[in-house]
């Protein structure tokens, strides 16, 4: 028996959420970590409810469900832990899969970054850890690039300095 | 230490080993990982053209008599739409309402300004229903944290709403023993703010149900309250 056809929406939405949702799952991953795939089966429920809006151009079409990814970890840190049905078996093979220990430096480093306040923390987490360019941040953070780079420069000599025992800052 | 002024990524080597100590464990892109993410998508899509399916509605609405001045100079009877019977615009809120489990501001077409307050939220399935209808408490609970902890004119899609609501919805005003009027966009009875106004609700309850089904609860019995207040809005 034959399928119904996919019209040009469902295509485009397959399409776009097969390319990133291995991406959006290390991003969720990265900053919340078990959680992750009920994260990503949110983002995909909106992405598809507005569908209608997502851009044609393949980066511009990246960068909006980031922006939508972003929104709904900014309301996730407010503590609240969700179970979707949607992400069962997803989160089932991470688990399975996810089995390197958290080490106690990078706890510690981690906690260094949250200091910084969400807005430099997210600026140098999206560059080194999703190597987005300050301009793409600055997209998403809806801000002027140069303030992004600034804030690039604040968190950086503010980690550094913070590790001054063991890493010494280099002059800009 | 050189520097790409817009991708350090790259380049500013010290920071990004220092980042790299700090990032949690991933998973790497595996087959498994991307035919589940795929499975996903396919059950997103399934479901919401299921939903939409039996989203198609009709609206009714009263017809309102009106005095007009005719061209003779004489008055004569008409009827219009009632259009503040489509607002929940009283000027006090609601007692519940004092202490919503969402609020919402958003702007109307007119240029007029609402705020929206969900909350009460409810689950009183209907006791005769059939027993393949599943039903189940833990609904309330799931939709009261959505309403708390969402950004909901973030993941409610207001545009896509309007669209359906222009091409599946027919509305009709009826008085009670007068002529049946048809209202909505692209009929002579058409008014933006009232169309914005209906839509918001609409996406929201919308969002507020998939995500309680997503989370693989179903949302049979499932109602909130919502009451807005509206300054310059069309009536």
């Amino acid at each position: 028996m034959r399928g119904r056809p996919r019209d040009a929406d469902e295509q485009r939405f397959l399409e776009i959420t097969g390319e990133i949702g291995p991406e959006l799952l290390r991003y969720f991953q990265r900053r919340i970590g078990a959680d992750a795939p009920d994260l990503v089966a949110e983002v995909m429920v909106t992405v598809w409810r507005k569908r209608a809006l997502l851009p044609s151009e393949h980066e511009h079409a990246r960068m909006w469900c980031f922006g939508i990814a972003r929104n709904l970890l900014r309301n996730f840190a407010r503590g609240e832990r969700r179970r979707s049905e949607l992400s069962s078996a997803l989160r089932a093979t991470v688990s399975v899969t996810d089995v390197e220990l958290d080490s106690e430096e990078a706890v510690a480093i981690r906690e260094l970054i949250d200091q910084l306040g969400p807005e430099l923390a997210e600026v140098v987490t999206l560059t080194h850890w999703e190597g987005f360019s300050l301009a793409e941040i600055a997209r998403l953070q809806g801000v002027p690039a140069a303030t992004v780079r600034g804030r690039y420069l604040r968190a950086r000599l503010a980690l550094l300095a913070a590790l001054s025992n063991d890493i010494a800052p280099t002059p800009l | 230490m050189t520097q790409d002024k817009d991708d350090p990524a790259g380049t500013d080597h010290e920071l990004g080993a220092l980042l790299a100590r700090a990032a949690r464990p991933t998973t790497g892109s595996t087959a498994d990982v991307r035919d589940q993410l795929a499975e996903m998508a396919v059950a997103i899509v399934g479901t919401s053209q299921v939903r939409s399916r039996r989203r198609v509605g009709m609206m009714s609405v009263i017809l309102a008599p009106m005095l007009v001045l005719g061209a003779a100079g004489a008055a004569y009877a008409v009827t219009t739409i009632d259009w503040s019977q489509l607002w929940h615009n009283t000027p006090e809120w609601d007692e519940w309402a004092q202490d919503p489990d969402a609020t919402v501001n958003y702007n109307l077409p007119g240029g007029g300004t609402c705020e929206l307050r969900l909350g009460e939220v409810d689950y009183s399935p209907d006791p005769n229903r059939p027993a393949e209808v599943a039903a189940d408490p833990g609904a309330e609970q799931a939709a009261r944290d959505f309403l708390r902890t969402a950004d909901l004119l973030t993941v409610a899609d207001v545009d896509a709403t309007i669209t359906t609501m222009r091409d599946k919805d027919k509305n009709w005003a009826q008085s009670d023993d007068g002529p049946a009027v048809p209202f909505g966009y692209g009929t002579d009875n058409y008014n933006a703010d009232v169309e914005y106004n209906m839509a918001v609700k609409q996406a929201i309850h919308v969002a507020v149900m998939d995500h309680v089904e997503s989370m693989g609860i179903p949302s049979t019995g499932l109602g909130y309250q919502s009451q807005e207040q509206c300054t310059g809005a069309v009536q």
